[in-house]
């Protein structure tokens, strides 16, 4: 009795020999890597040096335009700034964490790689982010008691409510970026079922 | 000695074929998705040309290259492209009235109902890679892998008696 499996090999072979003509330009393939690895970087490069500007605005703010002098608002400061500066070596770690996921070791290895830096974002995106969310709006109220002694009341409402605004998008955007990124860890676990 | 470039350029040239076939067989015979795919394999070639240290033959090395792009395509776009990948399919045929069928999609259509990874080790083994290689590719121990393509022929052999 024949192997089912020589036909479909004979077949393979042959759409394979068939395929050999249409092969694109070298040339243009690197062009088209580098690009991509330059626009890749360029990418990550922008995250951090958003949030590395946001760091210099505010400490310039609180360095050079409001001087508080409270202790409670230095502790608000603090914790506004001390929020940032971690998000921003959390950004620098996933960034060195994500490149060591290697596309020619073997698949089983790259899934396992890959599982762990999604359980890493997931560790990352829940009690890390949401805990600098906190320090961040706690600092931020910190604030509040002296802005008082130069605002007007209603000044002061209007920033608050600003702020909840703001948090209020931030929030939203964190939300739909974790969705995405448990979406991908429930697919890698289901690829990782079919390695066993 | 040569250089990436020259490297690459040999590469490319000498495994194309092999890639494009591959990555075809896993977009169960579309080949707009086949040709983009066979470009990121590449693309992720030449990301990893300094990584290559001889430990592997060339192809067994993009061999890996190519089943972790095509696993890493699977999880990106399973949700959006699951339902446009299959109706596809089904307008290929239905539209073009089987005249202007791809070839071969019979046998892609086949291997396509196998799940991600018994496809690409079916592959695999109809492009008569050794089982050794194969495991090294896949990273599971040659026992395994050889119950694995065991049962993976019981389910291609159902397959084809229900066509």
């Amino acid at each position: 009795m024949s192997d089912p499996l020589d036909s479909l090999k004979n077949k393979w072979q042959e759409a394979k020999s068939s395929t050999k003509e249409s092969r694109p330009d070298t040339k243009e393939l690197i062009q088209l890597a580098r690009n991509k690895m330059k626009s890749a970087v360029n990418m990550h490069i922008g995250n951090i040096a958003v949030l590395a500007l946001t760091f210099v605005g505010i400490s310039s703010f609180f360095k050079y335009v409001a001087q508080f002098q409270n202790t409670l608002s230095h502790l608000g400061i603090l914790l506004m700034l001390g929020g940032l500066a971690l998000r921003i070596i959390i950004e620098l770690y996933s960034m060195n964490r994500s490149k060591r996921i290697d596309f020619s070791e073997s698949a089983a290895t790259t899934q396992e790689a890959s599982l762990k830096f999604y359980q890493y974002r997931k560790r990352i995106h829940g009690p890390v982010t949401i805990t600098i969310l906190i320090a961040y709006t706690v600092g931020f109220y910190l604030l509040t008691p002296e802005f008082s002694d130069y605002f007007t009341t209603t000044q002061v409402i209007l920033l608050d409510v600003s702020y909840l605004l703001a948090a209020a998008i931030f929030i939203y955007s964190i939300r739909t970026a974790i969705k995405k990124e448990m979406k991908l860890l429930d697919e890698l676990n289901e690829l990782n079922n079919q390695f066993e | 000695m040569p250089n990436n470039t020259q490297l690459f350029e040999s590469l490319h040239a000498d495994y194309y074929a092999m890639v494009h076939q591959m990555c075809l067989g896993f977009m169960k015979g579309d080949p707009d998705l086949a040709n983009d795919l066979t470009q990121e394999s590449f693309i992720n070639t030449w990301r990893s040309m300094d990584k290559f240290k001889g430990a592997s033959s060339y192809k067994t090395w993009i061999y890996r290259i190519t089943v972790n792009t095509c696993l890493k395509y699977i999880r990106d776009n399973k949700q959006k492209k699951q339902v446009s990948l299959d109706s596809q399919i089904d307008l290929t045929s239905a539209s073009n009235g089987q005249t202007n069928e791809q070839p071969h999609q019979e046998l892609y259509q086949a291997i396509g109902q196998l799940n991600d990874l018994d496809r690409l080790i079916i592959m695999m083994v109809l492009d008569e890679l050794e089982y050794e290689e194969i495991a090294s590719v896949v990273g599971i121990k040659e026992g395994n892998l050889r119950v694995k393509i065991h049962r993976i022929k019981k389910n291609l052999k159902k397959i084809l008696e229900n066509e």
